[in-house]
Order: structure tokens, then sequence, then C-alpha cells
């Protein structure tokens, strides 16, 4: 099965599970499902390298775990009271002070992996690439006739 | 108001103006006009992303409910979700629009969507979409230009929009995306330095930031903590539409075709990611800080929650950055203003009637009648036709996410999508998510309590687009798009 194939159904089976979530009004079902769809759609980035090269999985992956290591704390953090405690880190409680510094520094890590794995492509190479195709449709045509 | 303020409002509006005097000496094609002859750099893309995106709603709205229900009212789940959501979009589309938009005369989605599927029917259904949500949005925008102009000059909130259109008619117009994507520079720059500032005042003005948490924790322990009051449901709900949605606005999605070198990708998705993070501590810091002001009984009443933002610059700040504050809140009205005037123009006049086979002769010089047509029907829409552009304003960001993010988005990574899938995925979204806004009016409330309609709408919209697809999957892509599958 081609790899954007098993990409787009696992990201269905993901998307069904969240629809479920919000059914039976589990945010657990959409949070956690979500952070995987966040690692699928990072990997769609990465299809031109994927399967040969293993590092795209390690770029997706450590977003997907860092995220997920985020809410599973903020989870256990935050389960008996909203607040956590009434220790302060920076001034804040504790869950505070965890999301506003880690939700965004997730953001700037997932822009940064973006740009150091960025490789450019040339206009040129995109127009003669596009020229090929278009000679070889129309010899396919040619030969049909 | 005092004479600082506005005059640094005035000086703003002015600079704007020059910049689309200058853009529209620039603009002498359909292709300048729609995606600026392809030859935007990095930073400008970047920002343009932040400001088209960063709307009214997001500084105004967002401070007010900041006010009303503590972190969680919106920089929780919509404020962190809509940056991620700019950077997976670059990881998703940013390589395949650009490929794309090597194949030919692309210039707005229904061009992308007609070259993806080789169908005008898929590009009839997204130019109808973004023309619904495109009248909506900008009537919106009417209505808070108007309130902001009113509370800045000693006018009305009529003259205040016409005054507020005017200006954006005088360099959306003639400068068409140019002047868009200069101005969203300018503006973007405002409000991210503002945002620098205010956010350190704020937090003074609030006593610092234990005060502000004792405060409120004080008053409610669950304002201090990251969800607010808000059911963790509906920020589970909002991260899922603030951030896959992010990749379906289109005044983000176009912004990929105004590209002319790949390069500038490389660094875009983290500019514009950090430059509304930047935006997201003015709204968190002043929110927070004048909801336990508030508390503390040192904060102005208030009619609406709305008015946190413009209270907090004008009671707690040197005039100076109140009128730069002020400045900002009109740049983020007026920056998504005069994208969704362009996205107008380019459904109305390009995508509609390509897809009914009708193309227009004179694309540039309508499109810029058509500009002129929907600043006047948007402003027209806000004073006598309230109930309307109450309901157009449904067709907003939810109905973007859904409609566009499995078409256009899924559609470009997943080279089995077919024409049949989009069109019912882009129909199902239309519909559900009329049905469920409009619905929630009249008290029909189906979906359970604290679900977000759009999110739950963009799902099935996601269901829909794959599943009909797989069922549906004989067509043969041509071969020239094969290669913008490709990440």
């Amino acid at each position: 099965m081609e790899l954007s194939n098993r990409l787009i159904y696992a990201m269905l089976g993901l998307v069904v599970l969240m629809l479920i979530g919000m059914l039976l009004s589990s945010w657990r079902v959409i949070l956690y499902p979500l952070i995987l769809v966040i690692g699928i759609s990072i990997l769609f980035g990465y299809t031109r390298e994927l399967p040969e090269k293993k590092w795209p999985l390690m770029v997706a992956g450590s977003i997907v775990t860092l995220y997920g290591l985020l809410f599973i704390l903020l989870d256990i953090m935050t389960g008996g009271e909203p607040t956590g405690s009434t220790n302060y880190v920076l001034g804040m409680t504790p869950p505070m002070a965890l999301y506003i510094i880690g939700f965004p520094l997730l953001v700037v890590l997932a822009g940064v992996l973006y740009g150091l794995t960025f490789k450019q492509e040339d206009v040129q190479e995109v127009v003669e690439e596009r020229e090929v195709s278009a000679e070889a449709a129309a010899e396919d045509e040619g030969g049909a006739r | 108001m005092s004479v600082t303020i506005v005059s640094v409002v005035v000086v703003y509006l002015l600079v704007t103006i020059a910049i689309g005097v200058w853009a529209t000496a620039r603009t002498k094609s359909t292709s300048d006009f729609f995606v600026a002859g392809r030859s935007l750099g990095m930073f400008v893309v970047a920002m343009a992303v932040f400001t088209s995106i960063q709307s009214g709603f997001g500084v105004l709205g967002g401070t007010g409910l900041t006010f009303d229900a503590g972190f969680g009212g919106f920089v929780a789940g919509i404020g962190f979700a809509a940056p991620l959501g700019f950077v997976l979009a670059w990881f998703l589309v940013a390589k395949r629009m650009w490929r794309l938009a090597n194949l030919g005369e692309i210039y707005t989605l229904g061009d992308v969507v007609e070259a993806r599927y080789s169908s005008r029917g898929v590009r009839g259904w997204v130019g109808f979409a973004v023309a619904l949500g495109v009248i909506g949005y900008l009537g919106v925008q009417v209505q808070a230009t108007g309130v902001i102009m009113a509370a800045i000059f000693p006018i009305g909130t009529t003259w205040g929009a016409i005054i507020g259109l005017g200006v954006i008619g005088l360099y959306a117009v003639g400068g068409g995306i140019i002047a868009a994507v200069y101005t969203d520079l300018f503006q973007g720059v405002i409000m991210v330095g503002v945002s620098i500032i205010v956010v350190f005042l704020a937090i003074n003005a609030g006593g610092g930031v234990l005060n502000i948490t004792e405060t409120l924790q004080g008053s409610d322990p669950a304002l201090a903590s990251p969800f607010g009051t808000v059911p963790m449901l509906t920020i589970a709900c909002y991260l899922f539409l603030f951030s896959l949605g992010a990749a379906g606005q289109p005044q983000l999605l176009t912004k990929f075709l105004m590209i002319g070198d790949t390069k500038e990708l490389k660094w875009g998705a983290l500019t514009s990611a950090l430059a509304y993070l930047f935006t997201m501590l003015l709204v968190a810091g002043v929110g927070l800080s004048a909801l336990a002001l508030s508390i503390q009984g040192n904060f102005p009443e208030l009619d609406t929650p709305d008015q946190a933002l413009t209270r907090f610059f004008t009671e707690f700040t040197p005039p100076l950055l109140a009128g730069l504050g002020l400045a900002g809140i009109l740049a983020a009205i007026m920056s998504t203003g005069d994208a969704f005037l362009n996205l107008g123009a380019a459904a109305l006049i390009r995508d509609i009637p390509r897809s009914l086979n009708v193309p227009v002769r004179n694309e540039l010089l309508w499109s810029r009648v058509v500009v002129v047509a929907l600043l006047v029907l948007s402003l027209l829409f806000s004073l006598y036709l309230d109930t309307l552009v109450a309901l157009l304003g449904v067709f907003g960001w939810g109905t973007f996410a859904a409609a566009i993010f499995p078409s256009v988005v899924l559609g470009l990574v997943w080279s089995e999508a077919t024409k049949q899938g989009a069109i019912y995925s882009i129909i199902t979204s239309i519909v559900l998510n009329f049905v469920l806004e409009i619905g929630a009016r009249y008290e029909f409330t189906p979906l359970p309590e604290g679900v977000v309609n759009g999110a739950f709408t963009l799902a099935v919209a996601i269901i829909v687009f794959i599943g009909v697809s797989i069922v549906t999957r004989t067509e043969e892509t041509s071969p020239e798009v094969k290669r913008v599958f490709e990440g």
C-alpha cells in the first residue's frame, strides 16, 4: 500500500475516534488522537524522504511524544483540582506555567524543525519536469490513437 | 480622546494609504492583483499569513473572552492552536501549492482545485464556499471598524465604518494583493511591537504575575488554571478546529501561490507562528490583568467584555502607546478585511464564472469593480441588515476549515482523492455548519454540551471526503499534477 494511503487511512481512523469522543463528551478521546493526527500531518511533509529515511519519523515522533507528555502531565496535575497545587512557578500555578511555556515552545520547535529539514527546490527543475510530463502525456495519447 | 492618540492613528491610516498608492502603480495584471506576480519574500508572506488570520476577533474578542473566562477563554484553545496550524500548513501544503503554482496561471484556490481534480465543479463549490465566508467575515470586520473608529474619533459608528472602509478601499481597490500584503507587513510589525511592550505594562498594572494569579485564585480557582472556566471538551474541540482548521483558511493557503522561490518557504512557518504567539501574550496579559484588576475593583465598568482591551489602552498606557495600540487593533481588523476583499474578488470574478464556463474578459478591471461592490455591500449589510450579517458570520472559520481543509489540503497530499469526495465534503460542511449554527440560535442543539459545532463539522467533512474518495476511486490523475503530491 502506498505511504500516502496508509497515512490517510490512519488519519481517517483517528478522526472517526475523535468524532466518537465528541458524541461521548470525552475530551481525552478527542485530544490524544488529535496529537497523532498532528504527527501524521507532519509526516505528509516528508513523503519524498519516507520510507527510505528514518529521520522524518523522529521529527514527527518527537513532536507527538512531547505534546503527549505535556497533556498527560497536565491531566495528572489538574486531576484533583484545576490549579494543581498552591505552589507557584514563575508566579503562576504549576499547570498554567507548564501550559503557557510548553505549548508555544513546541509550536516553535515544530517551526524550527521544518526550517532545519527544509530542502530547496529549483523553479527551473519543476518547469522542466512539467514539460517532460506534458510531452509524455501527449505521446501516450498519440499512441492510444 | 487625546490629541496624541488621534494623531498616531491618523499617521497610521495615512501610511496605509501611501502603501496603497505605491502598490497601485505596481499592479498591472491579474497575476499582480491576485498573487503579487509571484514575487514575495519570506518575511512579507509570513507576516501576511499572520495578520490575515489575526483579526479583530482575535485581539478584541480574544481579550474579552480571556477577561470573561480566564486563560481558557481564548488563548489555551484558539490562540495556541492557530500558530500550530500555521506550521502544519507549511508541512502539509507549502511546497505542494508552490509546485502547483508553477503549472500555469494558478492564482486562486479555485485554480488550485481545478488543476488538482480536473473539475470545474470543485472549482465552483470552492468559490461558493469562499464567497459565503467572505461576505460574512467582511460584515463583521465592517462593524468592528465602526466601533473602533468611533472610540478614537468624535464620530458615530456609521461614519467610523464608512471612513475605515474608505481607507481600505483606497489601498485594496487599486493595489490588490500587493497593497494588502505590504500593508499587512506594516500592520503586523505594529501589532507585534505593541504586544511585546504592552504585555509588560499589563503585568505591571496587575501588580505582577503572582499578584494576578492570587487574585484570580481567590475569586475562582479555575481562573488561575490553564483552561479557565471553559470545559476541557470545548478546549479539545478548539485545539482540533483551530490547528488543522488554520491550514484550511483560504487567506493563508493562497499566500503560498505568491512565492517565487522555494527558499522563501524555509523559515516562514516559524516567523508567522512566532508573530501570532507574540500577540497572544498581549491577549493573555491584558485579559488576565484586567480581570484581576476588575476583581479588585480597580478596572472601569465595561458594557461588554470586548471593551477590555480598548479600555486598558486608554486607561493604563501612555497616550503614544495607546495610539499605537488602537492602531494595532485597527490593523488587525483592516488586514483581515483586505485579505477577504481579494479572496471575494477571486471567487466572484474568476472561480465561479469559470466553473460555469463563462470566464470574465478583463479580470483585473472587474476584480477592482467587485472589490468596490463588496465594500459597499458589506457596509450596507452591516448598517441595514444586521441579522443577515450575523447569519453570514456563521460562514467564517468553521466553514472554511471544513470545506477547504479536506478538499484542498488533503486533496494535495493524497493522490487518490476524487472530485466527488471534494464536492460532497464541501456540501456537507456548508449544510452542517448552517444547520448547527442557525439551529443554535433557535435552541436546536443536537450535539452534547461543550462540543464546538465547527469541530464536529470538520471531523464529519474529513470522514466524508476520505470515505467518498475511497468509494469513487476510479479516476486518473493528470501526470503534470502527480509530482505535486510528493512532500
